[in-house]
């Protein structure tokens, strides 16, 4: 065990002083804490519903809320005089300024010189065109005609047929009041963090993986293991790499997570709680995100680093790597596509795979129904891979750092090891 | 101490590569490891260091079973390397540690040693600023650093110039001198010959030829004469030894400058002397031949 120490103490000191890992660590808290601050001195009015703004506005009778030159002008050729109600779409859509034009030309050109950020040209009661300079992603503004144009066609219609419009508005637009009550997960709360979480595992087992598989195969390339496996077993020499790996990723990610944290409990007040859904994870969510996140961590590491030792040069790694990494990726694709449906078959049934249950028994605690017991036995599957893992691993590491030359494939090493006692 | 190495055998698959290995080394005297690349030798290393497990065989130590991890072991591998980017001292404490040797004791060993190989200075450079040569002597540092009871060195010498080379030597006599078990595998026969008062030599997995290393050269250098002559070229004295000296001795090999011949049944070096004498070859050289460690590896070990 001392030996175990000792290899954990050197590799977590290449940590501490590698200066990417510093960098990174100063950069990412930074950049979290910092832009956390932001709603703090920048207007962020469109992102943030502040209402405390809206009130000290409405209070001060701002001369320029409705300044119309600030406005963007969209244009209508109203061919057949469709629109006779032209105060609706004022009211109901003060951002834009509604200009009526007689000349479709006229039309085409203020929208291609960018006097008017789109136009229409209502060719009856139920059509139009729409005319805009280049076609963006998302575009409000034809819904918005759209509904001018059928607001239109209910007022005529009711103005024709002897029915107050007003009133019949007033019906159609009584808001109906709904309160949630949410037996088991609420989704839409849960949804950032889970998010967020997943993404937390995604970069760290990536990131240390490979850097994991770097640090044996340079073992082997600068010829350090000769004396490193002649002086120490290479079950400690493995579990030393990957378990300083793990205390230096999670000491990292506690250091930039704490940051933010901290950053944004300090400008609370001009995120108006945004974050709250991001920041407020639920204790057994927590729970089963650090279990998963270790053994998760300590399965992929295990393997990478058994991948490490069957190259001899770093730039080999990603070719051996490269099916595990495959598998890691489309594990992430899969809780991706989990968040939308946490209790379908297919997330059920990945949770209990060590591949995939690191991201999957995230998604289906955060956002799903799951029971302590299928948590338990998950975690168990896990927790016995990586120990599994490690062990062969520890064995493949033996066998593939004194191998130099090509490659060796990870399956001929496996085989290597679970037939023949070195 | 006496560490035995008894009837050694190690497959790979279903390759046998070690086919029954047996030598002893005696504390106090440096044993000579030798043979051709592939012969078999890193793997007997390493199976005396645990890294791999014989098929058969057992090692011993003073008659008793040997645990690597109850003695403390120098290797310095003929493929070198320790970590190009933390500092000498880093890494010598990191290996000691992994013997077993405490932070404290383990950095008064280092700079003693690095002190003694003439490269203290160095102690907080990272080792890929530093010359091969120093890089070489801070690699023999970390594999003594421990004070290690059993020391084996793979090729300790290569890539060493005449100075650093004899900083070496007197180092590794002074572990020769304070009664270490010394294991020493080169290819370079001066070395050997200098250090090694017995030597073994693996061919294709087989000791082929072991023992003092005086003795082996006697036997080969028996009944065998170093001859040369001011009025013959070595190939010419071969020729008439051949056609004229027969039925007294046997050419067994033409070197640049001398022959070797071999005395037959009954011929004593007299007789070939006289013989010599009454004809017309001056005699430049005639003497007992020696032959060196290399024409002994050649003749064992060669195809």
């Amino acid at each position: 065990m001392t030996q175990l120490k000792t290899v954990i103490k050197f590799e977590l000191n290449s940590y501490f002083k590698n200066k990417g890992y510093i960098l990174a660590t100063i950069i990412f808290s930074l950049i979290l804490g910092v832009g956390l601050c932001i709603p703090r001195f920048l207007e962020m009015g469109g992102i943030i519903d502040n209402d405390d703004d809206k009130k000290t506005e409405q209070a001060a009778g701002n001369p320029d809320a409705d300044k119309k030159d600030d406005k963007e002008i969209v244009l209508l050729y109203d061919t057949q005089g469709v629109i006779t109600d032209t105060a609706y779409m004022d009211k109901k859509y003060p951002e834009y300024e509604w200009k009526k034009i007689s000349d479709q030309k006229a039309l085409e050109d203020q929208v291609n010189d960018e006097t008017a950020v789109a136009g229409a040209v209502i060719t009856g009661p139920t059509t139009f065109d729409y005319v805009v300079k280049n076609s963006a992603m998302y575009d409000d503004k034809k819904d918005m005609i759209t509904d001018i144009l059928s607001y239109n066609y209910r007022y005529n219609y009711m103005v024709a047929n002897k029915i107050d419009p007003e009133k019949m508005e007033t019906v159609i637009d009584t808001p109906i009041v709904s309160n949630n009550h949410i037996l088991g997960k609420d989704s839409v709360g849960s949804f950032g963090y889970t998010y967020v979480l997943i993404f937390v595992i995604y970069l760290m087992i990536i990131l240390y993986g490979q850097m994991i598989a770097t640090s044996v195969t340079s073992e082997k390339s600068n010829r350090a293991i000769e004396v490193l496996v002649t002086s120490s077993k290479p079950e400690y020499l493995i579990f030393g790499k990957v378990i300083a790996g793990a205390i230096a990723s999670f000491l990292q990610i506690a250091i930039v997570l704490g940051v933010g944290l901290v950053s944004y409990n300090y400008n609370a007040s001009a995120w108006n709680g945004l974050l709250d859904t991001v920041f407020e994870i639920p204790t057994t969510v927590l729970i089963v995100f650090i279990i998963f996140l270790v053994s998760g961590f300590f399965f992929y590491s295990f393997l990478y680093a058994s991948l490490g030792a069957l190259v001899s040069k770093t730039e080999d790694i990603s070719k051996s790597a490269g099916p595990v990494m495959f598998i890691f990726v489309i594990g992430f694709m899969l809780a991706m596509f989990g968040l939308n449906d946490p209790e379908g078959i297919l997330v059920r049934v990945t949770s209990f795979i060590p591949f995939t249950s690191c991201y999957m028994m995230l998604v289906r605690a955060a956002m799903g129904t799951i029971s302590v017991v299928e948590i338990i036995i998950s975690a168990i599957i896990s927790i016995g891979s990586s120990v599994l893992v490690g062990v062969i691993g520890a064995k493949i590491y033996r066998l593939g750092t004194l191998h130099y030359g090509n490659p060796i494939k990870f399956s001929t090493a496996l085989k290597s090891v679970l037939k023949e006692k070195q | 101490m006496l560490l035995s190495i008894n009837n050694l055998h190690k497959s790979f698959g279903e390759t046998e590569v070690l086919h029954g290995i047996s030598f002893d080394v005696q504390s106090g005297k440096a044993l000579g490891l030798l043979g051709r690349n592939g012969a078999g030798k890193t793997t007997t290393i390493r199976i005396l260091m645990d890294v791999f497990k014989a098929n058969s065989g057992t090692i011993t130590i003073d008659g008793k079973p040997f645990e690597p991890k109850q003695f403390q072991i120098g290797y310095l591998p003929e493929e070198r390397g320790l970590y190009p980017k933390r500092t000498v001292m880093e890494q010598i404490i990191y290996l000691a540690g992994l013997r077993g040797v405490g932070k404290k004791r383990a950095k008064e060993n280092a700079e003693k040693y690095l002190a003694r190989l003439g490269v203290a200075e160095y102690a907080n450079k990272k080792l890929e600023t530093l010359s091969k040569g120093n890089q070489q002597k801070i690699q023999l540092a970390q594999t003594i650093v421990c004070n290690p009871e059993i020391i084996i060195l793979d090729e300790p010498f290569s890539g060493l110039d005449p100075v650093n080379s004899q900083i070496l030597k007197d180092v590794i006599l002074e572990l020769i001198a304070a009664g270490r078990v010394v294991i020493f595998s080169s290819h370079q026969m001066g070395y050997v010959e200098e250090f090694c008062d017995d030597i073994v030599i693996i061919n294709k997995g087989n000791v082929v030829i072991k023992g003092n290393l005086k003795e082996i050269k006697q036997e080969f250098g028996k009944n065998q004469l170093a001859v040369s002559a001011v009025n013959y070229t070595a190939e010419e004295l071969a020729r008439k030894c051949r056609n004229e000296f027969a039925t007294l001795v046997t050419v067994t090999e033409e070197k640049k400058e001398y022959i070797i011949i071999r005395l037959q049944e009954r011929v004593t070096k007299k007789d070939v002397l006289q013989a010599f004498v009454s004809s017309d070859i001056d005699i430049a050289r005639f003497g007992i031949y020696e032959p060196s460690l290399t024409d002994i590896f050649v003749q064992k070990a060669g195809d």
